[in-house]
């Protein structure tokens, strides 16, 4: 199934892509928008097909990154627009919502994207504890105590003030 | 282009499929990406997260330091690996030797850095080879001395300079620094003068933003300022505290916004501003939106604000803290304004100089949609000025006016909405809003 919205029959004359999540929805894309992403753009160059299935994205998420690059590829916006989209865009977002989102961005390759949702990332990990980081990085701990201990050591000053402090 | 708007799918509404956590197969230059934004300081702790991570913080593009001592600066940048390092700030309150901060600054040229902050608790000596860094784009100041009066200067990338508390010979470095730096978009002047002379002489054909705010040191010798302005390219001007005797500005053809603080001298009856800071208002003819404010001082020769010729065509928006002959003049002289907004003035007493244009202007009769009058304390000139305004604007939508928050009991705002709400309107679409 294609979604568009009321503008969909006049969009669809000009150049557009469809793509696909991994849970089967479809999204129509304005090409100029889909170019944005530096994956998209090589896969259409590399071949005619107009269908695109992204096999590690989900509908959810691919709906938010496209809802991105469409305004970002909107000539009529200002820069100063798309910067407070930028903003209103992560504003409130949970960090799982943000990790989907970043992992898309790896995934596709949208430099403007992965700098909006980083930066909110790392102002949310500003307070927190190496076991908070650990659990949602999905980070496994493989150092031995005795060179976690030389770590801690060597660089003490690093968690002198009790930021990313052990719980 | 026409937007192509996504929604998501309307037949199906569908669960995440189940979420492996796959934050683990982030790529590095994601990672770098993340603590690219936190303090150099929290950078190096997630070293502690796993192996993989132990030294991921050196493949990051800026270095954030903020009060750390210097031999953990030391440590950080020998580790670092960036070639080419976005940011470097430096925000360092402890004692170095000169050298140490020379090593520093020369290390982050070398590695081709774009954006440079360094803000001092004490004064170092910055280093020569700042000043023909090819790559650097940004330039933050805080507090150093050094910048070259001879020798070669070159910043060929440099797109903003702001200068805080820099000490320099301002008549003799600025010139050659501006004329250093053919792609200057931005410049910041926040400074101390502590000369007896000093000239601001601030000529560049491609900077399309200029903010300038003196200090003074107190010795009395604030009016030996002078600022010469040429910049055909600015678009916003902002000069605070600008008390100086002698302002001139040539060339400000594609400027749209100003903000401005002009100094004056006030004996109790009027205002008395210097000739050439009323030739410098002037000189801003080409503005959309203007906010003036007054800065009183001890004495200032006579100059009437009433007197220039120039137009203001394309004004759209005003913001007045100044004597009331200003209003005149820009009311007779801006005939497309729309917006006029008329905000409390340093001791109130200035509103006395309302004189009512000889003719009913054409900014009146056409345009002015909008008027905001904050501070207003219902005295006879401000009723006139309301009184002339509410007759005399033919398209006015809305007056609002906002009186002081003390002293100002509800029967009096009563009374004067009262008074207000009776007199003769131009426009029968207008509203009046008071509070």
């Amino acid at each position: 199934m294609v979604t568009t919205d009321e503008k969909g029959p006049l969009t669809a004359k000009k150049k557009s892509v469809i793509i696909r999540s991994c849970d089967g929805d479809e999204f129509l894309v304005s090409e100029s928008a889909a170019v944005l992403s530096t994956s998209l753009k090589k896969i259409l160059e590399e071949k005619e097909d107009r269908l695109i299935h992204l096999s590690d994205i989900d509908n959810k998420t691919l709906a938010m990154v496209i809802a991105y690059l469409s305004t970002h590829a909107d000539d009529g916006l200002s820069d100063d627009l798309k910067r407070s989209f930028d903003q209103e865009f992560v504003s409130g977002k949970e960090f799982d919502v943000l990790k989907y989102l970043v992992l898309a961005t790896d995934t596709l390759q949208v430099t403007c994207l992965c700098y909006t949702v980083a930066k909110k990332m790392a102002d949310i990990m500003k307070n927190k504890l190496v076991e908070w980081v650990r659990r949602e990085f999905d980070i496994q701990n493989d150092y031995t105590p005795e060179a976690e201990a030389e770590i801690r050591r060597l660089d003490a000053w690093a968690w002198d003030d009790r930021q990313l402090e052990d719980d | 282009m026409e937007k192509t708007k996504p929604c998501a799918s309307r037949k199906r509404l569908k669960q995440n499929p189940p979420l492996v956590d796959r934050l683990s197969g982030l790529s590095d230059a994601v990672i770098c990406q993340i603590l690219s934004f936190l303090p150099t300081k929290l950078s190096v702790a997630t070293s502690i997260l796993a192996k993989r991570w132990r030294f991921l913080w050196t493949h990051v593009p800026n270095l954030y330091f903020d009060g750390e001592n210097h031999n953990i600066i030391n440590r950080v940048i020998m580790l670092h690996k960036v070639q080419s390092l976005t940011t470097f700030r430096l925000r360092y309150m402890d004692n170095c030797e000169d050298y140490e901060f020379e090593t520093w600054i020369t290390i982050a040229i070398a590695r081709n850095v774009q954006n440079l902050d360094i803000r001092l608790d004490h004064q170092l000596m910055l280093p020569r080879c700042l000043f023909t860094c090819k790559t650097l784009v940004n330039l933050t100041l805080f507090n150093c001395v050094g910048i070259p009066s001879s020798g070669s200067v070159s910043l060929p990338s440099l797109k903003k300079l702001d200068f805080y508390f820099v000490r320099y010979q301002v008549d003799k470095v600025l010139p050659r620094l501006l004329s250093c730096c053919p792609v200057l978009e931005e410049l910041i002047i926040d400074g101390i003068v502590d000369k007896d002379l000093v000239c601001y002489d601030i000529f560049s054909p491609t900077i399309k933003v200029l903010k300038v705010f003196p200090w003074y040191n107190g010795l009395g010798n604030d009016h030996n300022v002078e600022i010469k302005i040429n910049a055909p390219a600015l678009r916003y001007l902002q000069l605070l505290d600008c008390v100086c005797k002698q302002i001139s500005a040539q060339m400000l053809t594609s400027l749209i916004q100003a903000d401005i603080v002009c100094c004056c001298f006030h004996d109790g009856r009027r205002d008395y501003y210097y000739q050439p800071v009323v030739k410098f208002i002037d000189s801003l003819c080409n503005v959309k939106y203007l906010k003036l404010r007054n800065k009183l001082e001890p004495d200032a020769d006579f100059a009437d604000p009433s007197e220039s010729i120039r137009r203001f065509d394309y004004l759209m928006k005003l913001e007045l803290a100044v004597d009331w002959r200003f209003l005149t003049k820009f009311l007779e002289r801006a005939d497309n304004l729309e917006v006029l907004i008329i905000r409390e003035q340093v001791d109130g007493s200035l509103k006395c100089n309302w004189m009512k244009p000889k003719q009913v202007p054409t900014c009146l009769l056409s345009h002015l949609r909008t008027v905001r009058i904050d501070y207003f304390e219902c005295t006879k000139h401000e009723l006139k000025l309301v009184k002339y305004l509410l007759k005399n604007a033919k398209v006015l939508k809305r007056m609002e006016i906002y009186s002081p928050t003390h002293g100002f009991g509800f029967e009096a705002k009563f009374n004067t909405l009262q008074k207000i709400s009776l007199f003769q309107r131009g426009s029968e679409a207008c509203e009046l809003a008071f509070y």
